[in-house]
């Protein structure tokens, strides 16, 4: 095997109250895909800003081709060769695909001629066919994420750490980012993969190193490991994954007629007490149009809809949660919580006429409904003056889904509920969803995960391209089924 | 415990300037401690107070309003006009009030409804209120009120100036609106995610109105006191009157991109600045540098603010 180009020896990074990092040790070999592991909060973040030279550490020495790092800082990571590619997307959407590749590293006197070719020989390395002139805002997100690998290279990064590289990602584009990771690789550059996509890890990396509360749990060459395994060191205890039961399911409590927008077509779905309906779709199907019709975010469009057999076509939002529908959004930092704000402040925060007596606030009100539904979902704060931005994935979104418990809403609606959130965290939410489902109440999940959808939901319709292709049973189907449904009608092919 | 909490209020930085500012004159000045200069300093900050308490509201949604200085110059001329043509002073009054409380529902309707960015909204309003100011006094200065009326700036209750019990209300008010109601809840929580809380189906439309409203209301007020104190009303708006508000606001760490902050930074602020230029003042200190200072200490309570909340960041 290749020598180790990058090795990190007993890191230790506390924070006031939280030791983020204990002694870790890690290397990474020239020519690998090394993925990193751990549930939300382990220290991979921190490892790599550490790495980076984002943050510093407190003790234990980085060595890079065998000489140690003094000072780290990220200009001098980038001439070091190393470039992370962080979670939430750079680019300045204003600007072309080559003035982003050429950030910061524009030459003193701009030819943008010059600039533009460089960028369309890269490009096609990366079988990118579009000019270098077009704004990145035009781009799609894999697109994106394909820029930002490029601005990497042309930094000439021969270490490249990429943080949720396929968060937001459709199915096809995850599969051409694989395809230009394979061509860093032959390259002989290296990945640090961090990534809660166990399918993807496995499919992608060369070893695997779990982290667990700031510590190594292990690291594994990936052929030689099961994916049991790694989430049972992830986890550090056995989750066993429940297959769910089925309780009763009563009559029809929201019909969907007929719904066009100028994304979808045609759409009609039924939805009973008790239920839990997936919509498997993949990105760019449809399925986030759908809930924003219903839920009256988007009110310009055909059809009808029903919720308990009163008509609440083109209802506005706050007609739609008092009718007692919530969501829970695909985005929740951006459109779900207030980050700044304390848990309480989300948990109540569509409860206007039941916290707010004559417009006067009743603090203590706020506090029992949210403690109450925070111990409900189980948030692991029982601080609910604690700021909803440091909490976790996993977290978050137990907040806002306590938001819609506490609300007393009967149908909720869960767009990619458990994007970027832990294994751990993944499991406890279904287990709420369906404990939210016995009897009185119903859920709709859209989601892309699909071995998310088999595991729980009683009945799943696929649509692709904004049309129902399918509608099945929970029975006797699986992933292959849903994906071949979701790529067909000249939807995405995989 | 208890001093993380208070390193990780906001007003840290300007309570910190505040307090060493205050001691630094104390030294430097004899006349600085006398119970007549710090009334004195009370009664020059009131109308900064009031107009930041009101900048406040609109800061925290993540607004800004650069038209105060043009609509306490219409109110301000309303009220003289109105008073000229004999009309009682109470109804000059809350004439001057509603107009500029109006001038504040059409940067919130402009800002919210019609959805511009409060910078340009204001920008241009400011432009429109004190053209309106001009026409209607036809440029020239209304002076010269009834008793009652110039009371309300240079008069005195138990030897407490007038302007200083009405700012005292002002931010007893306040405070308890932007605490205790939903007004003050909501204009947060919009400042902070304005999506998650249309998605929560909270009328954010009315609650940005209502702020915006709120700061005309408190520019009204400012500007009676104003009005009464130099017992006339010009028709030419002080720019910096604005700015000067912003500027209290953000000292106290109030995020010009909203979610955080709270009326005791912004009287913390005001009063920051009324210390400064009263021992200015005592110190005999030109005012050409006094603007120098006054700059300079903006960006070191801001400074501080950034060294507090990169320690809270990092837990």
């Amino acid at each position: 095997m290749e020598q180790s180009i990058l090795s990190v020896k007993n890191i230790c990074k506390n924070f006031p109250g939280v030791r983020a990092l204990d002694n870790v040790c890690f290397d990474l070999r020239q020519g690998e895909v090394h993925a990193l592991l751990g549930e939300n909060g382990a220290g991979k973040s921190t490892l790599m800003k550490i790495i980076f030279g984002l943050l510093k550490k407190d003790s234990g020495e980085i060595f890079l081709r065998n000489s140690e790092l003094k000072s780290i800082s990220p200009s001098k990571s980038y001439e070091n060769g190393i470039a992370l590619i962080p979670q939430e997307r750079t680019l300045l959407t204003h600007k072309s695909i080559a003035e982003n590749i050429f950030l910061g590293m524009e030459p003193a006197f701009v030819s943008k001629k010059e600039m533009c070719l460089q960028s369309l020989e890269m490009m096609k390395r990366f079988s990118m066919q579009i000019s270098p002139d077009t704004p990145a805002a035009q781009l799609s997100a894999g697109m994106q994420q394909t820029v930002e690998i490029m601005r990497a290279i042309n930094r000439k990064a021969q270490i490249l750490i990429m943080d949720e590289p396929t968060g937001g990602l459709s199915a096809q584009e995850v599969k051409r980012l694989f395809e230009v990771i394979r061509t860093l690789k032959g390259q002989k550059a290296s990945v640090i993969y961090i990534s809660h996509r166990m399918e993807e890890i496995f499919e992608i990396s060369d070893r695997i190193t779990v982290l667990r509360d700031g510590k190594n749990a292990g690291t594994f060459g990936t052929a030689d490991v099961t994916k049991e395994k790694i989430i049972e060191l992830m986890a550090g205890k056995k989750i066993s994954a429940q297959k769910q039961h089925k309780s009763s399911i009563g009559e029809e409590v929201l019909q969907v007629k007929e719904l066009c927008s100028n994304k979808i077509h045609n759409i009609n779905l039924t939805l009973r007490k008790g239920e839990i309906l997936g919509i498997a779709g993949l990105l760019g199907s449809g399925r986030t149009e759908i809930f924003e019709c219903i839920y009256g975010i988007n009110r310009d469009y055909k059809g009808r809809i029903f919720i308990n057999s009163k008509d609440c076509t083109h209802y506005s939002i706050s007609d739609a949660i008092s009718c007692g529908v919530g969501l829970v959004t695909e985005d929740r930092k951006r459109t779900g919580l207030s980050l700044k704000s304390s848990v309480a402040k989300n948990i109540t925060l569509p409860m206007e006429k039941r916290i707010f007596r004559r417009g006067i606030i009743n603090t203590k009100k706020v506090q029992t409904i949210s403690s109450e539904y925070s111990e409900k979902v189980g948030l692991n704060t029982s601080d609910m003056s604690f700021t909803s931005g440091n909490l976790s994935g996993g977290n978050q979104q137990k907040v806002v889904i306590a938001r819609w418990l506490a609300n007393g809403s009967k149908i909720l609606l869960l767009d990619e509920p458990t994007v970027g959130v832990d294994v751990n965290a993944k499991q406890e939410i279904h287990q709420l969803i369906r404990q939210y489902c016995n009897g009185e109440n119903s859920v709709i999940v859209a989601s892309s995960d699909f071995p998310e959808l088999l595991e729980i939901c009683d009945r799943i319709v696929v649509i692709a391209q904004g049309k129902v292709v399918k509608e099945l049973e929970n029975k006797d189907i699986d992933e292959k089924i849903l994906l071949g449904y979701a790529t067909s009608a000249g939807g995405e092919k995989i | 415990m208890r001093k993380i909490s208070l390193l990780k209020a906001p007003e840290f930085g300007v309570s910190i300037a505040l307090v060493g500012l205050f001691i630094l004159m104390s030294f430097l000045s004899p006349l600085f401690l006398s119970g007549y200069n710090l009334l004195n300093i009370l009664l020059q900050s009131s109308t900064y107070i009031i107009l930041s308490i009101g900048m406040t509201f609109v800061i925290v949604t993540g607004g800004i309003d650069l038209s105060v200085g043009s609509i306490a110059v219409v109110s301000g001329i309303l009220m003289a006009g109105v008073m000229k043509g004999g009309t009682p002073v109470w109804i000059a009054i809350i004439a001057g009030l509603a107009i500029s409380t109006l001038c504040g529902f059409v940067n919130g309707f402009l800002v919210s409804k019609i959805n511009l960015p409060s910078f340009i909204v204001t920008l241009a309003t400011m432009s429109i209120f004190q053209g309106a100011a001009l026409i209607f006094s036809g440029g020239l200065p209304i002076y010269g009120f009834p008793k009652a009326f110039s009371f309300l700036g240079t008069g005195s209750i138990f030897s407490i100036p007038v302007p200083v019990i009405i700012a005292f209300v002002c931010i007893a008010v306040s405070v308890w609106v932007f605490k205790k109601t939903r007004i003050g809840h909501y204009a947060l929580a919009i400042g902070d995610n304005r999506q998650a809380v249309r998605m929560c189906g909270v009328n954010v439309f009315k609650y940005e109105l209502i702020v915006y409203m709120i700061n005309g209301l408190a520019t009204g007020v400012a500007a009676i006191i104003t009005t009464a104190r130099l017992n006339s009303a010009e028709p030419l708006a002080s720019m910096s009157m604005g700015l000067d508000a912003v500027a209290a606001v953000v000292m106290s760490g109030t995020s010009l991109s909203g979610g955080s902050g709270s009326v005791t930074g912004a009287i913390i602020g005001s009063l920051l600045m009324g210390v400064l230029r009263n021992g200015m003042t005592l110190l005999n200190v030109q005012s050409y540098y006094q603007n120098l200072i006054i700059g300079v200490v903006i960006l070191i309570a801001v400074f501080i603010d950034k060294i507090r909340n990169s320690y809270s960041y990092k837990k």
